[in-house]
């Protein structure tokens, strides 16, 4: 789920600061699409409002606030059995905190309004609290933010100018579809694994969920943990990734690493500033809690329009082209549409900008060594890719 | 009997000088209608599920006797510190110096199959003694692993281990509840200091309800120490000592989120799942 940052803040923090309503009902017949084309059934959040539930979806809707809210979320159990609403790392009061056994549960069409104050930024989650080993799995689950003004991390922390957000969680989906026997809670065997309730080629085929970044972007990515696996983001190193905030607190120092476990229940936030253009992936493998085995990995495009098994989406090719292909340096792109286009070395080194009209253009990079390069799109991100061979 | 005394490191000249006793011992245990065997490091010659938790001052200088009552080798063993000539025979007896170990959380352990695999390991806390100290021991247990291993039928848990018991301190929630040293009590303003030790096989992964807490020290996560979390993973073998500051009143879970861990043999809710509650 990508956020552009389009405007920067005019407002002070305490100029920010404001009541916020949301409006959110639980509902247990929700179902989801799975890669392999399975309808599974769901629980799950969904906005209403007038008394109009939104259909539910896994993971539930974002939650977004600003910083210093007091924040109103008022929960209408909209189905057959008990449910909550726990703020996951907002450090709400008891009464708030959405736990059956020390505060309450809403039983069937009743409803509650849970109240805290976002006194830190940063990334959160929120779910269900009742019978919870069952109804994490079943898809009661949803990110939470609160940002800071300014497009910053948090007060005095760096800045960034686009974000992204990936809720990791995984599912048993042979509970899902037994959801009244679905056997000791122990035998939790996962056999589907997501990022925001995507798996596998999905990552690609929503072109919200890729990455588009390039030199000179400081890119934020909120990562979360809601499954009952380990999470491990593997970077490219390229993009000289760090991690600044985690569970809502800045790290006493940036940390730079290419490798980041994440386990249930834990938050991070990680800067990209890559230095040069790269298209690639992001490794992201589900790891056993008792044997350290990869459960199966899925992957986040850097740039890069497919899932690495290569199936190819002919939609998400650039409906323009390159003649000849190779070439010597000189070339015609061809039905192009208006627009800033970038080519790049295999380096991901920026080699040149171009304003181009719609039509087509004869270009000349006589100095161009031999290689691969790529024209991008620096809008859409599409691009193509050319050889120099003389 | 055999009596080793290891001096692990210099003295310190304001070390307080003290000792204590504890009884490597094997026995049955029940788990609500299953029964295994554990071993531990006990503070009587009794059987009991719970290994002893130590508390030292700061800077300590502590003689450690240990009592081998099993019937086959163990040794008394603490990462980075007590690694070599620390085999203890059956029915002897060994001594080991504790000294020059900075203020935080250690585990000790019997690095034996047949006693790190089924509890023999232990937390010993090192000063923070002007703050209320609490000690969770958390251990995953395969009631039939645990007996094939307690027998000598098995001699590592096999590649399909599978947990059904999580316990802290040798306790199940609602179990938890209600022992002083699981349980996380205080008064509002107060600075609670609490030391974890993983026994298990499993990674844990706790969350805080209503508090963040500081990870002070951590001898597998040491990338985190200085960090303020409430979700934070206890590594197999990690010792983590965890800051907590009571700033507000009521009571609030504190619990794995693997949620298969927060189960008795599969029935919600139950196994590492404790609370805790400041008072005004």
């Amino acid at each position: 789920m990508i956020r552009l940052i389009l405007l920067f803040s005019l407002f002070s923090v305490s100029g920010l600061a404001q009541v916020s309503h949301n409006y959110v009902a639980a509902k247990m017949n929700g179902v989801m699409a799975n890669e392999d084309g399975t309808t599974i059934p769901i629980w799950g959040y969904g906005n209403y409002s007038a008394g109009v539930i939104d259909t539910i979806t896994l993971p539930g809707p974002l939650l977004r606030y600003n910083f210093n809210d007091s924040v109103n979320i008022h929960f209408w159990n909209d189905s057959p059995e008990d449910h909550t609403i726990h703020l996951h790392g907002l450090d709400a009061s008891q009464a708030n905190d959405g736990v059956p056994t020390t505060s309450v549960a809403i039983n069937p069409n009743d409803s509650i309004t849970y109240k805290f104050k976002a006194k830190h930024a940063g990334t959160f989650l929120y779910h269900c609290h009742v019978t919870t080993t069952l109804h994490l799995t079943m898809g009661m689950y949803g990110m939470l933010v609160v940002d800071y003004p300014g497009n910053l991390l948090y007060q005095n922390g760096p800045g960034y100018n686009k974000e992204y957000t990936y809720l990791y969680s995984d599912m048993d989906r042979t509970w899902n579809f037994s959801p009244i026997s679905p056997g000791p809670f122990y035998l939790y065997d996962p056999t589907d694994f997501y990022l925001n309730g995507l798996s596998g080629t999905q990552l690609f085929d929503d072109t919200t969920q890729i990455i588009r970044i390039y030199p000179q972007d400081s890119v934020l990515l909120r990562l979360a943990n809601v499954g009952y696996t380990i999470v491990e983001y593997i970077f490219p190193s390229l993009m000289n990734a760090t991690i600044e905030m985690s569970d809502g607190r800045p790290a006493p120092s940036p940390l730079a690493k290419d490798t980041l476990r994440i386990y249930p229940g834990e938050r991070f936030s990680v800067m990209m500033r890559p230095d040069f253009m790269h298209y690639g992936y992001i490794e992201v493998n589900s790891i056993n809690m008792f044997t350290d085995s990869t459960l199966y990995t899925n992957y986040i495009g850097i740039n890069e329009q497919f899932h690495p098994t290569g199936i190819a989406d002919s939609s998400r090719d650039p409906d323009w082209t390159i003649y000849p292909n190779p070439n010597n340096g000189q070339f015609t792109i061809q039905s192009i549409s208006a627009g800033n286009y970038h080519i790049y070395n295999i380096s991901g080194a920026l080699i040149k900008q171009m304003s181009l009209e719609s039509g087509d253009h004869q270009i000349s990079l006589d100095d161009l060594n031999n290689g691969v390069y790529y024209i991008v799109d620096a809008e859409s991100g599409l691009y193509k890719q050319f050889v120099v061979a003389r | 009997m055999k009596n080793l005394l290891i001096c692990l490191l210099f003295l310190t000249a304001f070390s307080a000088k003290a000792n204590d006793t504890l009884y490597i011992v094997k026995g049955q245990v029940q788990l609500d209608n299953n029964s295994t065997y554990m071993c531990v490091f006990n503070d009587s010659s009794n059987f009991f599920p719970r290994n002893a938790t130590l508390y030292l001052p700061s800077a300590p200088s502590f003689n450690i006797t240990i009592v081998n009552l099993d019937t086959s080798v163990h040794t008394f063993t603490i990462d980075g510190h007590v690694t070599t000539n620390n085999s203890i025979n059956p029915q002897d007896t060994a001594t080991f110096l504790l000294s020059g170990l900075s203020d935080g959380t250690y585990r000790y352990y019997s690095d034996v199959s047949y006693g790190r695999l089924i509890g023999a390991s232990g937390t010993i806390i090192v000063g923070y003694n002007q703050y209320s100290r609490f000690s969770w021991n958390l251990l995953d247990v395969d009631t039939s692993s645990f007996t094939n291993l307690a027998n000598g039928s098995a001699v590592a848990h096999p590649a399909n281990y599978t947990a059904s018991f999580f316990l802290i301190n040798g306790l199940m929630h609602p179990q938890t509840l209600s022992d002083r040293e699981t349980a996380i009590e205080g008064d509002l303003g107060d600075t609670l200091i609490i030391c974890v030790v993983n026994s298990g096989q499993m990674i844990n992964s706790f969350h805080f309800h209503g508090f963040h807490v500081t990870i002070l020290d951590a001898k597998k996560s040491t990338d985190y120490i200085g960090w303020t979390k409430d979700s934070m993973p206890f590594l197999r073998g990690e010792a983590m000592t965890l800051m907590l500051v009571a700033n507000q009143v009521g009571t609030y879970p504190v619990h794995s989120h693997n949620l298969m861990a927060v189960t008795n043999s599969g029935l919600y809710p139950g196994g590492m799942l404790t609370h805790i509650t400041i008072d005004p």
